[in-house]
């Protein structure tokens, strides 16, 4: 593997296991609450490394499942965004003309509306959402990008002399597209998946923080620091901890995704 | 000249067209109408809920109710806010103003911090200082907005105490010109966290269209013919560099706008952001359309008003548009 890529890669794949092994981790169960009343905000010490929330919940096992709950989300909106933005993309790059233009007139349309205000518009009408759907919302509103950078290969592919071969040679064009074009995808859905994940992770936290995302008792790492909502002068646990872990998951896709563009010209150059 | 300014209009036009329906949808699909939960009770009589909903409309077919919202808006009237029982236009009269303060702010202080640090990277792209200061800028776009906005509010409102965590105005505070400073010193926390978000993604591509444009020919030109070097910077080099800054208007716009709804929660700044968020929480469909209404259509007329900049100032950009 490249070595400027090693580092990205290695934190997000120290999270996804944090997120798979969180109930081995965690020294607590999530959602207990021991004693709200004399274990309530507890600052960080020996019992309780990341302290406790204002329901004397522990942090640092609230912190381990959040990663669940938050990349989960993140994840499987990433894989909605990434199958509806190849759908789109592809069929504006293999039909051309009206098709083409009118998709990919819908995809600027949809990018020039601000993602959050859109998201609350929907949250608005549906009320609290389960995590999955909430994945199925931040995906369905995440694919435009995706659309745009496979369409845009789609079409360089299109002009490469091997596809053009397999043109003449007359395999149909849904083969084609499978056999020929998707493998030449690849580089450009990676970068593609690794954008929408950075996207992903602070939208389903601030949509928690807000209290429309993740609801408790599930813990995401948005709505823990919702908890500190009034509190941040004697809690500042609450907003350190879970933030670290959205900032290391944002940083690391932002990371991979740029190097990954620099690495693919590279190799192309 | 009128054709790219036609494309461009119907292209605003169907995002504006976009959002009307997308937002008709929400008042009349989502589940329970406003009324539910006030009148879906045991001892609400029928005919009672029943007047209700005929009073605002709702018992017309789907079709009607599409075309009496369409040529409300059309009159400027976006229905009645059922959580301030006031009209939804009233409720944004008082909030626009203030939510128009903190993003002007801050997308001047953005752009203006944003193309000076980014120029200043490109041109000394090798040095160590230019380089650190891009790494921090990949951190910086990297954390989210709210999160900046509460690590601002920790250490200069709580740890520091130099400025007010929260509001737009010191209750039973001054007024005239010390109101105004009072105002100002309220702005500077929410207007100057959004100011690094923008500043954070405008240097990015200000480097990058500075770093471009450094060892074009016609720089080498203006060397060779003896203008000052602070000159070819300012004046020739900048000047190329800029346009690139101003296509991205319309990402900045739309982050901006995100950004806002955020920091407005978070330093309870009185604007359209939180009435929003309220008015989500609230279930208040009418208020939740008109704000993202008002909002997209601002986003939109603005990112097309900077394209007309970008087609008039670079000639370049003209074919690309």
């Amino acid at each position: 593997m490249n070595p400027r890529l090693r580092l990205p890669v290695a934190v997000l794949a120290t999270l996804a296991l944090v997120a798979i092994a969180a109930p081995l981790l965690a020294p607590f169960d999530p959602a207990a609450q021991p004693d709200p009343i004399n274990l309530a905000l507890q600052a960080p010490g020996s019992t309780h490394l990341f302290g406790t929330d204002p329901y004397s919940r522990d942090v640092l096992s609230r912190v381990l499942f959040g990663a669940r709950t938050s990349l989960g989300i993140a994840a499987l909106a990433v894989t909605v965004a990434l199958s509806f933005g190849v759908l789109v993309g592809a069929l504006a790059a293999l039909t051309g003309g009206r098709l083409d233009a009118l998709l990919m007139r819908t995809t600027d349309a949809a990018l020039a509306i601000p993602r959050l205000l859109l998201l609350l518009l929907i949250v608005a009408g549906t009320g609290p959402l389960p995590p999955a759907l909430l994945a199925l919302v931040l995906g369905a509103t995440g694919w435009m990008t995706t659309a745009r950078l496979v369409r845009q290969e789609t079409r360089r592919l299109l002009a490469t002399e091997h596809v053009r071969a397999a043109e003449a040679l007359g395999i149909p064009p849904l083969r084609l597209w499978r056999a020929h074009i998707l493998p030449g995808l690849v580089p450009t859905l990676t970068v593609a998946a690794t954008i929408a994940f950075a996207a992903a992770v602070p939208l389903e936290a601030a949509l928690s923080f807000l209290g429309l995302g993740v609801r408790p008792p599930d813990a995401s790492w948005g709505n823990i620091i919702l908890e500190a909502e009034g509190r941040i002068r004697s809690a500042w646990w609450l907003v350190l901890f879970p933030t670290l872990a959205i900032v290391t998951a944002t940083l690391a896709a932002n990371l991979l995704a740029e190097r990954l563009a620099t690495h693919d010209e590279d190799l192309r150059a | 000249m009128t054709r790219v300014l036609l494309f461009r209009l119907a292209q605003a036009t169907l995002v504006v067209a976009l959002v009307v329906t997308a937002c008709f949808a929400l008042i009349r699909l989502a589940p329970g109408d406003p009324f539910f939960a006030a009148l879906e009770q045991p001892d609400v009589p029928v005919e009672a809920a029943a007047r209700m909903r005929a009073q605002f409309g709702y018992d017309r077919p789907i079709g009607e109710q599409y075309l009496r919202f369409l040529s409300g808006i059309a009159r400027g009237d976006l229905g009645w806010s059922h959580s301030r029982a006031r009209p939804v236009t009233e409720v944004l009269a008082q909030v626009v103003p203030n939510t128009l303060l903190l993003m002007g702010t801050a997308l001047f202080v953005g752009l203006v911090l944003g193309v000076a640090v980014g120029a200043w990277q490109g041109w000394r792209a090798e040095s160590r200082l230019a380089r650190a200061t891009d790494r921090l800028g990949v951190v910086l776009v990297s954390v989210p907005e709210f999160v900046l906005g509460l690590v601002m509010a920790l250490l200069f409102a709580v740890v520091w105490r130099l400025l007010p965590i929260g509001g737009m105005r010191t209750e039973y505070g001054p007024s005239g010109i010390a109101g105004l400073f009072d105002v100002l010193r309220h702005l500077v926390l929410p207007a100057g966290t959004l100011a690094i978000v923008i500043a954070a993604i405008v240097a990015r591509h200000q480097r990058a269209a500075m770093r471009a444009v450094r060892d074009a020919e016609f720089l080498r030109a203006a060397r060779a013919m003896g203008i000052p070097e602070r000159r070819i910077v300012l004046r020739y080099a900048l000047r190329n560099a800029l346009a690139p800054v101003l296509t991205v208007m319309g990402v900045l716009l739309a982050s901006l706008a995100s950004g806002a709804v955020l920091i407005e929660r978070i330093f309870a700044w009185p604007g359209m952001g939180r009435a929003l968020v309220d008015a989500v929480l609230y279930r208040d469909y009418p208020l939740v359309a008109g704000a993202v209404l008002v909002t997209s259509i601002g986003v939109v007329g603005a990112t097309l008003l900077a394209d007309l900049a970008v087609w008039w100032a670079d000639p370049r950009a003209r074919g690309r548009l």
